[in-house]
């Protein structure tokens, strides 16, 4: 037998080996090219010498950081730390940012900039030219950007987008440095409120001249930076810091010298990072984590803070459905009725709020919040029998219940999406006695691509603010519109939609939102409204002056905050 | 030999091509479509533009034709996510991560699975014995995110970062911290099959006579254990390791996604949900022929190291 000082020995060998190889064999083979990262990342808020550091969380990894091609909350959020738009939200009110001041001509179609004297963190001037340069290359086809028909609104924008048009002829102009003139098709009063986009921050012409039109964004180093931050480094698959603009227009008011955004996609990883200090803010958070940390909360030890995030959920009817069933006005409405919201929230979701309207809270017309304006269209119907009207509605397509097997397009097979589309399925099967098949699509883009090539029946999506106007929301039903899911079409919405660009009178055009949203909703019910988006965040009781924007702007705005 | 040699090499590339042309006919058949990979849709004119420039308007044996061209000049294509970015460029920042997570894990689960083999065998039937079972079991059958998420929630913190990886400039002892949970996690599985068989190989070898011999000839038992056992029973281990740290190396990208790792393997996961056709398809090819060229080392190694395998070819 063996002796067992043979087997200690060899086992503390053996466990020196392993020490002696993690410590030892690490080579210079795994460092990534950028710098300092994780090392900011553990200094915390204060580090050592007294520089203020902040670490906030990446969702998802951007593969781009071109502002033109900026089209998703990640992208935005980083975009809008390190890009001057023309104005900046603060508290929910216009300030200046790239303009120091605008006005608009008498018929509302020419809106002037004057730019601020603002400098790129290189030292070199911004010009009128270069936020003229971004703005044609969102409508440059090469390019492709997914907001350009945001912005069809300006003169010449959607012929140049869809090659029909020249570039020169777009309605964007720099009479000179300072002065940057937009041209609009019509007279649109909420114009100024989409001049906090992305798409809408100064680049150079000479950084995106010939093949670099195309590949600018694509790495930390050839950028030029005219927010109040610049990306120090930024490493793919991991996390991008950002470096204060000494240079920036509004720099003395930039208190923070570090923001770490660091990847971190699990939401349990997350949560952990939160409690142990690595992470100034959790957004979005869901209500059992909200519950577990009550007592944090109420000890003062975070901060807890809910608001409206501009963004509505619902239940996407295919009009043109090719069995003929959700193309009746009748049955679509049954089935949003059939939808029992309050238990939805309450048992599945866990988190925001129901929702009987398309416009979610948060969102202005003018100086008031629509949604505490206008009473949710669906709720006067709250108390119509759905079977009822689904009996009507069957006879109007002349089938029986018996004939009908509906199917519903799960996005995809997350256990979150499943517990939904299991929720909606037995209120169907329940309520019309009806048989309700799930099918999952492989993954996000295919389901995005099933659904806007119209090869679905009922689906689960949603959408969220562009900009601060209730029509971020309503021009996506409009007739033919490449963003509208559900194939909704009434001239009588169209009408009232493309009246409401224009109104200057701003208790009119709310009459008019308020009767295509009752139309959309109630009437011929194109969609069944499942829920707004509230969110809940929590903050390092240290980070003061922060901002949290749902609608244009960066998520959360750092431009002011500091670490007390 | 160099005739086997030769032959193997051939295998290889006919096999490479399959692969290649099958992920190349199989990515396109998928659905989905980069270019309405967004939650907003393209107009239409601007997403036909796009599909001329990539070349997406042709017919797809057209296209096949074209790829292999490019191929044999040595170029992979470019990112449509992020135009610019080659495939070798991908593939040169995101394969020292991958590697030196996957080889770390590989040599951690190595020393601490054949540990445990060997003192599960030499200890058989006792508690030493179950308890080295009862690990492996559970090595094998609980996922390594389980294990990830289990060590971010019991060790991470302030010494092990919750997420993160080796940036310029780490020293040693920081390079240490930051790849210490992630390694553990990639390497339990593999530490699990390596005790497994590293067990049953140990238990094989001193039912030999001649381990009985070297006792009666007087050897002590850790000269038995160094002299005849370990190196006798090390052997059929090889043959696992091989085509394991290929896949170890080239197959983390769980671990890399929880960890926040720039490694290659997820970025070939995002690329397949974003359908990268040009990256999908690098990223593949690498992958495949890493693990090729893996098996083909070993069979190559077997018959150089082995006389009996030697005599069959010559045969």
């Amino acid at each position: 037998m063996f002796q067992r000082r043979y087997l200690k020995k060899a086992a503390a060998c053996i466990l020196s080996c392993i020490m002696a190889f993690s410590m030892a064999a690490c080579g210079g083979s795994g460092e990534s090219k950028e710098n300092g990262a994780s090392a900011s990342q553990q200094e915390g808020k204060e580090s050592g010498d007294g520089k203020q550091v902040v670490n906030i969380s990446m969702t998802t990894d951007p593969d781009i950081l071109d502002p033109t091609r900026s089209d998703d909350a990640q992208k935005n959020q980083i975009t809008l730390e390190v890009q001057e738009t023309l104005i900046r939200m603060k508290d929910g009110k216009i300030t200046p940012g790239g303009a120091k001041s605008w006005e608009t001509s008498e018929d509302g179609l020419v809106w002037t900039f004057h730019l601020q004297d603002n400098k790129y963190s290189d030292g070199t001037p911004v010009k009128a030219d270069d936020y003229v340069n971004c703005m044609l290359r969102t409508f440059d086809p090469e390019v492709g950007c997914h907001n350009a028909g945001m912005f069809y609104c300006i003169e010449g924008g959607e012929a140049y987008n869809t090659g029909k048009g020249k570039r020169e002829d777009v309605g964007i102009k720099a009479p000179d440095d300072q002065t940057l003139e937009i041209h609009l098709n019509e007279a649109l009063p909420y114009f100024l409120l989409m001049a906090n986009c992305a798409n809408l921050t100064p680049v150079p012409a000479d950084k995106t001249t010939g093949e670099d039109n195309l590949t600018y964004g694509s790495n930390a180093e050839g950028m030029m930076y005219s927010g109040p931050f610049a990306i120090e480094s930024w490493t793919r698959g991991s996390q991008i810091v950002l470096k204060k603009n000494e240079n920036y227009w509004d720099a003395e008011n930039v208190k923070l010298d570090t923001v770490n955004l660091i990847l971190a996609q699990e939401e349990n990883t997350r949560q952990q990072m939160f409690e142990e200090g690595n992470l100034d803010m959790l957004t979005g958070i869901n209500s059992e984590y909200h519950k577990k940390m009550q007592d944090k909360i109420d000890a003062k030890e975070v901060v807890f803070e809910e608001n409206a995030n501009p963004s509505s959920s619902y239940i996407c009817f295919n009009n043109n459905d090719p069995d003929g069933i959700f193309s009746n006005a009748k049955i679509r409405k049954a089935f949003s009725l059939a939808i029992d919201r309050e238990s939805f929230l309450k048992n599945v979701q866990k988190k925001n709020k129901p929702a009987y309207g398309l416009v979610p809270y948060g969102i202005n017309n003018e100086e008031s919040m629509y949604r505490e304006e206008v009473e949710d269209p669906l709720l006067k119907s709250k108390d119509e029998d759905p079977v009822a009207l689904f009996e009507e509605g069957l006879k109007e397509i002349g089938k029986t219940r018996d004939e009908i097997t509906v199917t519903f397009l799960q996005s995809n097979a997350n256990n979150d999406t499943k517990l939904n589309s299991e929720f909606f399925q037995r209120q169907w099967q329940e309520k019309f006695g009806i048989t309700v098949k799930i099918d999952t699509a492989a993954d996000n883009s295919t389901f995005n691509n099933t659904v806007s090539k119209g090869m679905y029946q009922i689906c689960n999506t949603g959408w969220g603010a562009d900009y601060n106007d209730p029509m971020t929301f309503m021009q996506c039903y409009l007739s033919g519109d490449g963003n509208n899911p559900a194939f909704f079409s009434n001239s009588e919405y169209d009408k009232l939609v493309n009246e409401a660009k224009s109104e200057q009178d701003m208790k009119t055009r709310q009459e008019k939102f308020a009767k295509a949203e009752d139309i959309l909703i109630n009437e011929d019910a194109g969609v069944a409204p499942l829920s707004y988006s509230f969110q809940k965040n929590l903050i390092n009781k240290n980070l003061k002056d922060y901002g949290i924007n749902g609608s244009g702007g960066p998520l959360i705005e750092l431009k002011n905050a500091y670490m007390e | 030999m160099v005739k086997y040699i030769l032959k193997k090499l051939l295998y290889m590339i006919v096999t490479l091509w399959i692969i290649m042309t099958a992920t190349f006919f199989m990515m396109n058949m998928i659905p989905g479509d980069p270019m309405q990979n967004g939650t907003k849709v393209l107009p239409e004119a601007v997403a036909k533009n796009l599909e001329k420039k990539w070349g997406l308007d042709k017919p797809i044996t057209e296209r096949y034709v074209r790829y292999i061209k490019n191929f044999l000049k040595g170029d992979l294509g470019e990112s449509y996510t992020t135009p610019g970015l080659t495939a070798n460029e991908v593939i040169a920042s995101r394969l020292p991560a991958s590697l030196r997570l996957g080889l770390q894990a590989v040599i951690v689960g190595l020393v601490l699975g054949l540990l445990i083999g060997i003192l599960a065998a030499l200890r058989r039937n006792t508690w030493v014995d179950f308890l080295a079972i009862f690990l492996a079991i559970v090595g094998v059958s609980v996922p390594s995110f389980v294990f990830a998420a289990l060590l971010q929630k019991s060790l991470g913190g302030s010494f092990f970062p919750i997420v993160g990886w080796i940036t310029k400039g780490m020293g040693l002892p920081e390079q240490f911290r930051v790849t210490a949970l992630p390694t553990l996690s990639a390497a339990i599985g593999g530490m699990a099959t390596y005790s497994r068989f590293m067990r049953s190989s140990v238990l094989d070898v001193l039912s030999n006579d001649y381990i009985l011999t070297a006792r009666a000839k007087g050897l002590s038992e850790g000269e038995i254990l160094r002299r005849h056992v370990l190196r006798n029973s090390i052997t059929p281990i090889i043959s696992i390791v091989a085509p394991q740290v290929a896949g170890i190396v080239t197959g983390s990208f769980v671990i890399e996604r929880i960890f926040s790792i720039p490694g290659l393997g997820r970025y070939y996961v995002d690329s397949v949900n974003g359908r990268d056709y040009p990256m999908i398809m690098a990223t593949t090819i690498f992958f495949s022929a890493i693990f090729i060229v893996s098996i083909v080392v070993m069979d190559i190694l077997y018959a150089l190291v082995d006389p009996r395998v030697r005599r069959n070819l010559i045969k």
